[in-house]
């Protein structure tokens, strides 16, 4: 492929702070890197905010297209690459990502030999490398439509749609709509009620944001495949949201994770990063000391630790 | 301004695919139109992503603009081509040829 004419970075430093310790989170895309300001605001003051921008890799972009049979192994080696020319694969890093970000950083740590391990992962509502990546999981768009309206909302900034108002609507105009359309037709509505899409938001523009959508879900829950649990003893914080993307069937994964700890935090999978609430909890985790440091396990509500 | 397909078609090939002027001026009409500015303030040489479109609205171009052409944009057209006048010229020469698979 060319070089892109206005590459974007794909590591670049959120704000300034301390140097000797250094957050590194991991963006998969769909929502804006501006959802990371007030994270990286309250980070400031004890670490160095990074960001690695997936979306600044084209073939990451162009992946969402083919998630299902692509081999996204090279995207780890990317990310690798990049962390490890700025001399940030080491322990007084912690290595977190909200989403497949985390799903990533974990394969990434997995990767690593011990002495270039990041010093804490902290995961930010991911799944884990070995969930379910099958196709049919996400091709049910009335099963979908509710994820992808809270979706919607956390961009626009509004609450999300009632579920139970997404309902089949025919669109103006067809006669023999079909049922995606219809589905699509009436998560529109719901979106409009609470302000979570514009009226000029047409049919076929809105097929593009779902399919969009829909391919970067596969292509994200395959990020990490090969990775295998048991293999990385890093201590590790799995920060989930109260309304949370981990499917139930993909919980139970976490926990073959060794050493790893859970946190609840306020909101859902797309306002965690900037509810107040949340953002200083998600904060605390990102700052805590690793292995040396005594883990409470007070704040493990869902029990995902190892038992 | 010819209109291949009207909204709410399915995608389907054109007939006569439009030049890239036409594709231009469907562009700077549409971009104006969700950013809210006169299509004349609409610079073709700009980035799109200056245009404070977020990728959702930028996706919902891409949706319309698809249906206007029937055929599929790549995702990564407008990575590759990020100002009006290479997105319309790229379309124009190579994208749509294809994205119908010839």
């Amino acid at each position: 492929m060319p070089p892109a004419p206005d590459a974007r970075p794909l590591l670049r430093q959120l704000t300034p702070g301390p140097s000797d310790q250094r957050t590194v989170l991991i963006h998969p895309g769909g929502l804006s890197s501006a959802h990371y300001r007030p994270l990286a605001a309250t980070l400031a003051a004890r670490s160095t905010p990074y960001l690695v921008d997936l979306d600044a890799l084209p073939q990451f972009v162009s992946a969402a297209r083919h998630g299902g049979a692509a081999d996204l192994s090279w995207i780890a080696d990317a990310v690798t690459a990049v962390l490890d020319a700025h001399h940030l694969l080491d322990p007084r890093t912690t290595l977190g990502g909200w989403s497949a970000g985390g799903t990533l950083a974990y394969a990434v740590a997995a990767g690593l030999p011990p002495p270039r391990r990041p010093g804490l992962l902290v995961l930010l509502d991911s799944l884990p490398p070995w969930s379910d990546t099958r196709h049919d999981a996400i091709e049910d768009t009335a099963a979908l439509l509710p994820v992808f309206g809270r979706y919607l909302a956390a961009r626009a900034g509004v609450p999300a749609p009632d579920p139970d108002a997404i309902r089949p609507a025919t669109p103006p105009g067809q006669e023999e709509p079909n049922t995606h359309d219809q589905w699509l037709w009436g998560l529109r509505q719901a979106a409009l009620a609470v302000g979570a899409l514009d009226e000029d938001v047409s049919l076929p523009g809105l097929r593009k944001v779902f399919q969009s959508y829909r391919w970067g879900l596969l292509r994200n829950r395959r990020i990490g495949a090969g990775v295998t649990p048991g293999t990385l003893t890093t201590p590790t914080t799995l920060v989930r949201a109260r309304t949370s993307i981990i499917p139930d069937a993909d919980v139970p994964g976490w926990r073959a994770v060794p050493h790893l700890r859970t946190v609840l935090v306020p909101g859902d999978h797309y306002t965690m990063l900037t509810e107040p609430a949340s953002v200083e909890l998600v904060s605390a985790e990102l700052v805590r000391a690793g292995p040396t440091q005594d883990i409470p396990t007070a704040r493990d509500p869902l029990r995902l630790g190892p038992r | 301004m010819t209109a291949p397909h009207e909204a709410g078609d399915e995608l389907a090939p054109t007939p006569v695919p439009p030049s890239a002027e036409e594709i231009r001026e469907w562009l700077v009409t549409n971009v104006a139109a969700r950013t809210g500015v006169a299509a004349a303030e609409v610079d073709v040489d700009q980035f799109l992503d200056e245009f404070q479109l977020d990728s959702t609205e930028a996706l919902v171009l891409a949706g319309e603009l698809e249906n206007w052409l029937g055929v599929e944009v790549s995702p990564t057209a407008l990575w590759y081509h990020p100002t009006i006048t290479r997105l319309a010229e790229h379309l124009a020469t190579s994208g749509i040829e294809n994205a119908t698979g010839t």
